[in-house]
């Protein structure tokens, strides 16, 4: 007898099978060949199964009146609309007693999620970037982010990240994402970011260097931790923090407007201008200024390319040039900013009118964690020149200056030997930027004694160029 | 007497002319005599800006047709005519004269016609010279030393600071007084960095004009540069007590703020810029100087205090202080310009007169 109850039980397998795996979906069509799930309760529609021939078997503590359709399925089995119909609510088909159809619940597989910004070494505060990964294979209907059980974000379409403000508290926060597949299931991923700890004497401040690595003029981007050392006055430190180019920076576009700057430079800078805020990311944020001998335009910081661009199309040139003062001015507006600062200086470089000297803007450079890149013309040449604020070898010295400020930020002089190449090197600072590893340490023995703290940076990897910062000012 | 001595030294600029146009037998010089004649006419008449253009449009056709080589005949023609109205009116004719071919050199430099401008150029400062070697009284030494000046203004603006520098010194070799060429003597020099010189016309500039500002301001800037700090800061420090919000009071604020910063009295130049922003609300320069210092005194000068406050002076508008510092020194040579004007109206009568007498005189020859 256990035998002929093996050989009915297999039978009745195969008539389940046949019906749910080969077809009989036209039983449950309309006369369109599709019918319409979305808005009925999932009770409704398994009486409807049931009206039209179907043995289904289920128990009312499963299957409640109020669990309702959103979707209708896409499947093209009964067994897979089945599937579809059943799975939001973690239940799913099974083969039951006698060719019948048992509704079992379903064990469901966690759909992988995995935060990747914030990570748990941050601090966080203010507005900042959230960013979940998912499977990519699995369906998905949203991914919700939470900060201490707060929903703070739905986001339906991939990449799943979002802009949320977490506020200026220096506090334990918990940030959860939550993906939700089309067809039911779900994945949580949690990180957990710590308060930065306060001592009496303990220094707080992490001092980023930006670290720009080339072999034969292309970028290496495979660098681990362990690759690099960093020494600060004299002693090494140990990294804390290990990021690459994707650190959200925050740029001022400083771009002379003196009347010189005439014939295919407006075009050239704004399309420069458009190809680098264009390729900035959702943290990314910049300022365009235009300057002659005093301030033309200063839009705030933002990240809109019409909001930011609108200047260089209202604005006439015109005037000297106060290179020094704008660049300070720069400097010193990006002193409270969040993220990497970047000024990208966009001039031939011949101060004439500046209230301030270059060696004050170099004062500043040496305090400020901002690199400056200088995107030179040189239409008018390299020589010097003589003016009413400064004699032949003033202004010589002023250049020399402004390339040693230049240097010792981090960043780096693009010479260009035309004005068709100012869009190409807005592109190739970005990609830099991109590219550049951002290392955090503690460093060692700060005395604020307003002393030149050189760093070095050394990487263990063949043949490679290694452009960073070279120090700064212990204030 | 004086005619002869006249004539005698015209002659002499007459045959230290090159020898030049040799082949230009075609060039119709009486013709061309008589449209400048006409020229003079119109600028007596008063009509001196269809002067300078007729001027501008006869000259411009002759290189056109002659080339450029023709440029010497027309000098001669000129000079020939010019020597005619003397014989008629005396010296004092050729200073209305030397002030239309000024006005022309403008009109050439304007067009950007180099060698017309050279011309133009070369004959008035031949002119000038002329006139300046000949008059004798002191009313036209005066004279003669405000054209100098003036025409030298005009090489400066053309940055031909050599022969500007050149003929401002001869001006002030006829008038030591002459205020507009010691404005331009000390510009140059300035420009060139050699401050020291640049001090010494300031010094005597100021020492005649006791009141100019914008001199008493260069002064000061000067003096910084030769290590007399505190001679700059007295300088400065008055500039700031007299009323008035010009731009020179927002360097004297930018520029003693400076003295003050070196000698490390950081706080000291900040309530001088803190007070400058209130007399001067909406100027561009002095918002950030102050950044810097309350950089440097870690003051809590905040960022966006900083940004706001250049955005506000955006849309404020305007000209940079510094900016009108850099440009070449004006006000003396305006003042000066204008006095010229004046002087030239009264002698244009004589200038007429000499243009008739000398139009009924040839029409006698030719009737005879």
């Amino acid at each position: 007898m256990p035998g002929a109850a093996k050989i009915g039980r297999s039978l009745a397998l195969l008539m389940v099978s046949i019906l749910l795996l080969a077809g009989a979906v036209d039983l449950f069509a309309d006369d369109a060949g599709r019918m319409d799930y979305a808005g009925r309760s999932l009770v409704d529609v398994l009486r409807d199964f049931q009206d039209r021939g179907l043995r289904i078997l289920y128990s009312s503590d499963l299957v409640r009146p109020d669990m309702m359709i959103t979707k209708t399925p896409t499947a093209t089995t009964l067994h897979g609309i089945l599937e579809q119909l059943l799975a939001p609510y973690g239940l799913k088909p099974a083969i039951g007693p006698l060719g019948s159809v048992l509704i079992v619940r379903k064990e469901i597989k966690p759909i992988p999620v995995t935060i990747v910004h914030p990570t748990s070494q941050q601090a966080v505060f203010g507005e900042i970037e959230i960013a979940a990964e998912v499977d990519s294979e699995t369906e998905l209907d949203r991914v919700e982010f939470y900060v201490d059980d707060l929903l703070m974000a739905t986001v339906v379409d991939p990449p799943y990240r979002a802009l949320i403000d977490v506020g200026e508290d220096n506090i334990d926060r918990e940030f959860r994402a939550v993906a939700y597949g089309i067809w039911g299931g779900r994945g949580i991923s949690t990180v957990e970011t710590e308060q930065v700890e306060f001592e009496d004497e303990m220094e707080i401040a992490l001092k980023q260097v930006y670290v720009t690595i080339t072999r034969s003029g292309n970028p290496v981007t495979d660098l681990e931790p362990e690759n690099f050392t960093v020494v600060d006055n004299g002693t090494t430190r140990d990294l804390v923090t290990f990021e690459r180019g994707d650190v959200p920076l925050t740029a001022v576009l400083l771009v002379d407007a003196s009347e010189s700057m005439k014939t295919g430079y407006i075009e050239a800078t704004t399309n420069g201008s458009r190809a680098f805020i264009s390729r900035m990311n959702p943290l990314d944020r910049a300022m365009l200024m235009l300057f002659c001998d005093r301030t033309l335009a200063a839009t705030p910081f933002s990240r809109q390319t019409d909001e930011l661009l609108r200047p260089l199309r209202d604005t006439p040139f015109v005037g000297g040039t106060a290179l020094n003062d704008h660049l300070y001015a720069s400097l010193k507006v990006l002193d409270n900013q969040q993220g990497r600062r970047v000024v990208i200086l966009l001039s031939d470089g011949r101060d004439v009118l500046s209230t301030l000297r270059m060696e004050d803007v170099l004062w500043k450079v040496r305090r400020s964690d901002t690199v400056v890149y200088w995107i030179r013309l040189l239409k008018r040449g390299r020589g010097s020149f003589s003016s009413a604020w400064r004699d032949y070898e003033e202004n010589s010295r002023e250049q020399e200056e402004l390339e040693r400020a230049v240097r010792q930020s981090g960043g780096r002089i693009v010479a260009l030997a035309g004005i068709d190449e100012i869009e190409g090197a807005f592109d190739d600072i970005m990609t830099e930027l991109r590219e550049q590893y951002v290392l955090g340490y503690y460093p060692a023995n700060r005395s604020r004694d307003g002393r030149w703290h050189p760093v070095k940076v050394k990487v263990d990897t063949f043949g490679a160029k290694v452009r960073y910062s070279t120090g700064y000012i212990d204030k | 007497m004086r005619a002869k001595a006249i004539i005698a030294a015209l002659a002499i600029l007459l045959l230290s002319l090159p020898a030049g146009a040799a082949n230009h037998k075609s060039f119709k010089k009486k013709e061309f005599q008589k449209q400048y004649r006409g020229v003079l006419v119109d600028y007596a008449d008063g009509d001196f800006e269809g002067a300078v253009s007729t001027l501008v449009e006869i000259e411009s056709d002759a290189v056109a047709e002659y080339g450029v080589k023709i440029l010497n005949r027309m000098w001669k023609a000129k000079l020939g005519v010019l020597k005619d109205l003397m014989l008629e009116g005396g010296l004092e004719v050729l200073a209305p004269v030397t002030l239309l071919h000024e006005d022309t050199y403008v009109a050439y430099l304007d067009l950007d016609s180099p060698p017309l401008a050279r011309h133009s150029r070369t004959m008035a400062a031949d002119l000038v010279q002329f006139y300046s070697e000949q008059a004798e009284s002191p009313e036209g030494q005066l004279m003669a030393s405000g054209l100098m000046a003036s025409l030298a203004g005009r090489f400066q603006e053309a940055y031909l600071d050599s022969a500007a520098s050149e003929l401002f010194a001869l001006a002030l070799e006829v008038d030591a007084d002459n205020v507009a060429a010691l404005q331009g003597l000390a510009g140059i020099y300035e420009r060139r960095g050699e401050y020291e010189r640049t001090v010494a016309y300031l010094e005597e500039l100021v020492r005649i004009d006791p009141l100019e500002r914008e001199g008493r301001l260069r002064l000061a800037v000067n003096l910084v540069r030769l290590d007399r700090q505190r001679e700059a800061g007295e300088t400065l420090r008055q500039l700031i007590d007299e009323p008035g919000g010009d731009w020179i009071l927002s360097l004297a604020y930018q520029e003693l703020a400076r003295i003050l910063t070196e000698n490390g009295d950081l706080t000291s130049a900040r309530s001088l810029l803190e007070e400058g922003t209130r007399r001067l609300p909406r100027d561009p320069s002095i918002p950030i100087q102050l950044a810097y210092l309350s950089d440097r005194d870690q003051s809590v000068n905040g960022e966006t205090d900083l940004l706001l406050s250049l955005q506000r002076r955006v849309t404020a508008g305007g000209v940079s202080p510094r900016y009108l510092y850099s440009q070449i020194p004006k006000s003396a040579l305006e003042d000066l310009r204008r006095a010229l004007r004046l002087e030239r109206d009264d002698r244009l009568l004589l200038l007429a007169g000499a243009l008739d007498g000398r139009d009924r005189f040839e029409a006698a020859e030719a009737g005879s």
